[in-house]
């Protein structure tokens, strides 16, 4: 103001007289000065703002120590891994490392002394002696939780510093650990569907899979229960919804904890499911006897001479229930004779039986989801013996899981599923296309009289579960060890579909190594070890989905028609 | 010569003016955006304790250590199929009382029979007695929870 009141002086004092070259050179003066005056008053103005305004705490980011708030991660979180009811099977959190710089520690005793009292495992003399050692960076602690994290924020010692990371962590442990998979230090999928999708996952997108974690426990704790009992190495089981091909739960016996990978090459990592490839025995019947009804027009009542093994050439085939008579189609189903069986694959013929079994799936590498899928072993070259052995399911090695998805693509009317793991509302909108067929509704129907009858009287019988008219197929195969099958070795499984008279579900365990005990009376077969851990699960199942039982008088049974070609001879 | 030169006195103080309303304009962002930064610092807090949260919650409501304690704590069990009512009319109808007698076949002359004991109450009650030993009810809730915490950490 004041330089304003002088500048107005000057310029009367100018008005007055005629410019001459002093005043010009005055007035020119001035305006410098005024322009000069400005300009310090913008700077102090600025200096003012900088100083006072915009003053902020002396802050420690020069060090790299920001001990509450840290820059937002950078880019997105990897996404979440969540069921088809959104439980979270995979997320993403972000946890605090520990480290400290011993320069400011202010008494590093102390900061070594309260350090040992929050974590237990922290001994002072060591974290004495990484502070004296000298440097600037001492990693303390990997993933704190929560309350550690407080309690070192509590201790107010400024040389100790958290760093933030986003570590992916999987809520429901072992449960999922197969098709979910696991990912790595930097969280890279390694795995699974962490690894097929890891680009989506990458980039915040969410991945809902069609696994229920409730139906997911209920198998593998009943597959849990069958190892134990009878001392089996492992096993596999599949959930599937029959119409849309849609993994319901998926359980490879070992698992492990994917929070905690030690090693990604123990036995316990391999997924049985989807990578492991069996010869799955008797459940391939399902497949022969179709196959034979889809192509012979003949009534059930329809037999086979079993009394007499078939021998061709060097090889021998057996029953193991063994009859020793003429058995009818039913018979050879629920008896489940393999010289029966057999006899249905010799008559349907090598080239349509092996184009049948291409075209339900079981010969193809299946497309899934995830990489880990094995390439099912068939035999090379497949002569007319192998057409024999494989309508009882020896010599042709697939999947569970693609063994599921075949029965489920017979039973669910004849179209044929594929499985998968990731929700697709597509698949369900597909289902029921009649280029998708693969047997036609009569073999269909047939096919649920014979796995009823196999449940109401053959092997399957403890399978059963009052209320939800379950019919099934069960399967004892020997394993291949060195040249030949050892009888100990066995695969014992069964294949549940219910109700059976329209099946929505379908329920396959196979025990691998099973053990005969005193309360299985000696047995270790698949009726013994698969039938009754199938009933549990689909007890379990009824009650998680809300299936609501219907009496038997409600409902004729469907295999009751058959019992008229089946003679009960020393059976109970 | 004069009214220029008012002119330039009130350019220059508009000009002033407006540099001190610009500073004044810039200062108001400026503390608006710390207050943004703080909140989104805040806000990126809560989000990352949700997710913590979020992820303990499907920790501790899986199947497995919901069944453990269910079957710890609950006098419940999965129905057997066989008790499970498919319809509503299976249930069977509820035992009526008798019918009172109608009066025209009562007495007419009404002499009360003298009672030898109390009338029994109406509604028997079977809460008499609601703590039932050992039940984890006995305890405080904060033990309670306590020892489920551990549990679900084992």
């Amino acid at each position: 103001m004041i330089f304003l009141k002088q500048a107005r002086r000057h310029a009367v004092k100018l008005i007055g007289e005629r410019s001459s070259s002093l005043d010009l050179a005055r007035g020119r003066l001035l305006l410098l000065g005024a322009v000069f005056v400005f300009a310090y008053m913008f700077l102090a103005a600025r200096a003012v703002d900088l100083m006072i305004i915009q003053a902020k705490p002396v802050s420690l980011t020069d060090n790299g120590q920001v001990l509450e708030e840290s820059p937002a991660s950078s880019g997105v979180m990897r996404a979440d891994i969540t069921d088809r009811n959104g439980e979270l099977l995979a997320t993403t959190i972000k946890t605090a490392s520990l480290y400290a710089d011993p320069h400011l520690i202010s008494d590093q005793q102390q900061a070594a002394e309260n350090l040992a009292r929050i974590f237990p495992d922290f001994e002072y003399g060591e974290t004495l002696r990484r502070f004296q050692k000298g440097g600037r960076f001492v990693h303390l602690k990997y993933n704190l939780t929560p309350q550690e994290q407080h309690e070192v924020l509590k201790l107010g010692e400024p040389g100790l510093a958290f760093k933030h990371e986003n570590r992916r962590v999987y809520p429901q442990g072992p449960l999922t650990s197969h098709f979910v998979g696991y990912a790595g230090m930097e969280n890279q999928g390694l795995a699974g569907i962490e690894k097929s999708f890891d680009a989506m996952l990458a980039q915040g997108k969410l991945v809902a899979l069609t696994l229920d974690v409730r139906l997911q426990h209920a198998l593998r704790r009943e597959m849990e229960k069958a190892v134990d009992d009878f001392h089996a190495k492992g096993g596999a089981g599949v959930i599937m919804d029959v119409n849309t091909g849609e993994v319901l739960a998926g359980v490879s016996l070992p698992d492990f904890d994917p929070n905690n990978v030690v090693d990604e090459n123990r036995k316990e990592m391999f997924n049985r499911v989807s990578l492991g490839t069996y010869e799955l025995g008797s459940v391939f019947k399902i497949f022969s006897t179709a196959a034979f009804l889809e192509t012979h027009d003949v009534p059930m009542s329809a037999s086979f001479d079993a009394s007499e093994p078939i021998k061709r050439g060097k090889f021998t085939i057996n029953d193991y229930h063994a009859e020793d008579r003429v058995l009818t189609i039913p018979e050879v189903f629920m008896y489940s004779s393999n010289i029966g069986a057999a006899m249905m694959g010799e008559a349907v013929g090598t080239d349509r039986l092996k184009s049948f079994y291409d075209d339900i799936g079981l010969t193809g590498r299946m497309n899934l989801e995830i990489s880990e899928v094995g390439k099912p072993l068939v035999p090379q070259p497949w002569r007319e013996i192998n057409t024999l052995t494989a309508s009882y399911g020896h010599g042709v090695a697939t999947t569970p899981l693609q063994m599921t998805a075949a029965v489920a693509s017979i039973v669910n009317g004849g179209y044929l599923v594929a499985p998968h793991l990731v929700m697709n509302k597509k698949a369900e909108e597909n289902a029921r296309d009649e280029s998708l067929r693969v047997v036609s509704a009569q073999t269909v129907h047939r096919m649920r009289q014979l796995l009823r009858l196999v449940v109401t009287e053959g092997t399957g019988g403890q399978a059963d579960v009052p209320g939800y008219r379950v019919g099934g197929k069960t399967g004892t195969a020997e394993q291949q060890s060195g040249r030949g099958y050892d009888q100990s070795k066995l695969l014992s499984s069964f294949i549940g579909v219910f109700p059976v008279e329209e099946p929505k579900y379908a329920v396959f365990i196979v025990i691998d190594g099973p053990k005969p005990t005193k309360k299985s009376f000696g047995f270790a077969t698949g009726g013994w070890v698969g039938a009754p851990a199938v009933a549990r699960v689909i007890a379990s199942m009824a009650a998680i989905l809300g299936i609501k039982p219907e009496s038997a008088e409600q409902t004729a049974d469907l295999s009751a028609s058959l019992k008229q070609f089946v003679t009960v001879k020393g059976h109970d | 010569m004069k009214k220029i030169r008012l002119r330039t006195i009130f350019v220059y103080m508009l000009a002033v003016l407006a540099g001190a309303l610009l500073l004044h304009t810039s200062q108001n962002v400026q503390k608006e955006e710390e207050k943004l930064a703080v909140i989104t610092a805040e806000a990126n807090r809560e989000k990352d304790s949700i997710q913590v949260l979020r992820t303990e919650w499907a920790y501790l409501n899986n199947p497995g250590r919901l069944e453990t304690l269910a079957r710890k704590y609950l006098k419940l069990s999965p129905p057997d199929p066989a008790r499970v009512a498919a319809e509503g009319d299976e249930i069977p109808a509820k035992i009526s009382p008798p019918a009172e007698t109608p009066l025209s076949a009562q007495p007419v002359s009404y002499t009360p029979v003298p009672s030898s004991k109390p009338s029994p109450p109406i509604f028997k009650n079977t809460f008499e007695n609601p703590t039932i030993k050992d039940s984890p009810k006995e305890k405080s809730l904060d033990d309670l929870l306590n020892q489920i915490t551990q549990e679900g950490a084992e």
